[in-house]
């Protein structure tokens, strides 16, 4: 096959002197020309949409994986695994907003992750499909306009709210996605009624079991007692448990609990006002109205750590310096059930 | 077939189910077709190499052509070139009955003789091959600029495209004109 093949190569190009064939890009089936464009690495399409309008209409119509996404300041990446990342720099706003667009017009992400930009390029005019999004030190427009533009299939929304940046969480909270999405998370949470009001939402839309919410407060961040105070007070009646660690309240739905965890604890021999300023971790999960406490994912670090992959490991047989070893213990739990409430567990300095 | 291959899943030995080597069905012989481009050169291909071919698959299929007959009826295909269609040809021989590696190399680099292949590859509808080839015509304009692919691939500038529209319309206009004038004479 490959001699035969050379030799009409070399045949094809003795012919060549005498013009036979004339068949061209434009003779091509646009189906065809779609599978070739499918084949091209992005800046072999960014070429040939240059060529003519019909070509650029051709090319963004044909989606590109691409298995991950970043958009800076300064340059967009974008990781093609297994192939190579590519990086284009970003040489003015107007370039910028355009090759932004184009990039999720054409994409099908694995995963986003649009870090704080020039405002005059947070300008985000098509829909974005991924699995996962990843927000970093964005304002509040940003995050909101952002995740206005997901489409359906988002199954992870991460928010790093760095730069002290307070989000307008009603906003948040009204999108579908982050109604829907089974995993969510806000670092450097400012808003200390988020535990409240997302337990509140997941009653409202009757969410599957599994479906998690994390935050975490830093030094930064309103005192930790607020947000637990926040989430007893609104929940007082739908209490099944409280402990040191956990609080377990029911939904409208009698199959279905939602589980508070705290993930530190701290030895600080009883000064509290030391602990409010520390960094703090809480996780929301819907729960089976089922499962028995000693089902319960004793495993700290292993969430910690999707919240904090800098400072965390998920392996939870080798804790971290700043965590008490036990942080876990719960043979202390006092439980209320059937909502009636243990006036122990309501003086637990913890809570 | 052993009984290993027939997958027996109990530990026990399996009782040996092939039959004595006498008593084997005979192999069929493998039948042949004809096709021809538009040199009239008549290539001999096997219905093996041709099932590559979902549109010359699906033509045989239900023949029952003896050898005399294939011979005598060779497919044309008037509208490929002969060499492009020797290609063809030579792929599915080559790829008979194996599965297609991830590459092909031995593609043409031309790109008149590889936009040929693309469409009898497309008009055979051999799936495999149009995707290398398409893979080939990607790999054509890697790292080339705009004007440099516009050049390769002979397209167009929107103005070139504008213009020769309007020239389009006006000749179009200018038959139009001369044939109601030419009806018109005939009515008188």
């Amino acid at each position: 096959m490959a001699s035969t093949l050379e030799n009409l190569s070399i045949m094809t190009e003795n012919l060549s002197m005498d013009p036979v064939y004339e068949t061209n890009w434009s003779d091509i089936p646009e189906e065809i020309k779609l599978e070739c464009i499918e084949k091209m690495e992005l800046n072999e399409r960014l070429s040939l949409r240059c060529t003519a309008k019909a070509e650029r209409s051709l090319v963004d119509s044909q989606k590109m994986k691409i298995a991950s996404g970043g958009f800076q300041i300064t340059h967009i990446g974008l990781n093609f695994f297994p192939r190579p990342q590519i990086f284009k720099i970003l040489g003015n706003p107007t370039e910028a907003v355009e090759l932004t667009n184009y990039v999720l017009r054409i994409g099908v992400f694995g995963g986003i992750f649009v870090h704080y930009r020039d405002d005059d390029v947070m300008h985000f005019t098509e829909e974005i499909s991924t699995k996962y999004i990843h927000i970093v030190s964005c304002k509040n427009k940003t995050v909101v306009d952002v995740l206005q533009k997901l489409k359906k299939g988002v199954e992870d929304i991460r928010i790093k709210a760095k730069r002290g940046h307070e989000y307008a969480l009603d906003d948040i909270l009204a999108n579908d996605h982050v109604r829907n999405v089974p995993y969510w998370h806000i670092e450097d949470c400012y808003q200390a009624d988020s535990l409240q009001k997302v337990a509140q939402m997941w009653i409202n839309e009757n969410s599957k079991i599994g479906t998690t919410f994390q935050v975490s407060k830093t030094y930064q961040g309103p005192p930790s007692s607020e947000f637990q105070r926040i989430f007893l007070e609104h929940f007082n009646d739908h209490i099944v448990s409280n402990t040191g660690k956990r609080i377990r309240i029911r939904t409208n739905n009698p199959d279905r609990h939602i589980l508070l965890e705290r993930g530190l604890d701290y030895n600080d021999d009883g000064n509290d006002e030391m602990e409010e300023s520390y960094e703090q971790f809480y996780r929301l999960i819907v729960i089976s109205a089922e499962m028995d406490e000693s089902e319960y994912d004793d495993k700290c670090n292993k969430w910690i750590s999707i919240i904090d992959v800098e400072n965390y490991y998920g392996n939870d047989d080798e804790p971290n310096a700043n965590i008490n070893e036990n942080h876990e213990n719960i043979e202390n739990d006092d439980q209320v059930e059937n909502g009636e409430r243990n006036q122990d567990v309501e003086d637990d300095d913890d809570w | 077939m052993s009984s290993t291959e027939q997958g027996t899943s109990s530990a026990a030995p399996a009782e040996p189910t092939t039959a004595p080597e006498s008593a084997a069905a005979p192999e069929v012989p493998e039948s042949f077709y004809y096709v021809h481009g538009k040199d009239k050169v008549v290539h001999k291909v096997s219905a093996g190499a041709l099932q590559h071919s979902a549109l010359i698959h699906g033509m045989i299929s239900n023949l029952g052509y003896t050898e005399e007959q294939a011979k005598a009826n060779p497919f044309p295909f008037e509208n490929i070139d002969g060499d492009i269609l020797q290609m063809v040809v030579d792929w599915c021989n080559q790829h008979k009955g194996k599965p297609t590696p991830p590459e092909d190399t031995n593609l043409p680099k031309q790109k008149e003789k590889l936009f040929d292949l693309v469409l009898a590859v497309n008009y055979l509808e051999i799936k495999e091959l149009l995707t290398y080839c398409c893979k080939q015509v990607a790999m054509m304009v890697k790292g080339k600029s705009p004007e440099e692919i516009r050049e390769i691939w002979m397209i167009p500038t929107d103005a070139e495209d504008e213009a020769a529209e309007k020239e389009a319309k006006k000749r179009a206009g200018k038959e139009a004109a001369g044939e109601t004038a030419a009806a018109a004479g005939d009515a008188k």
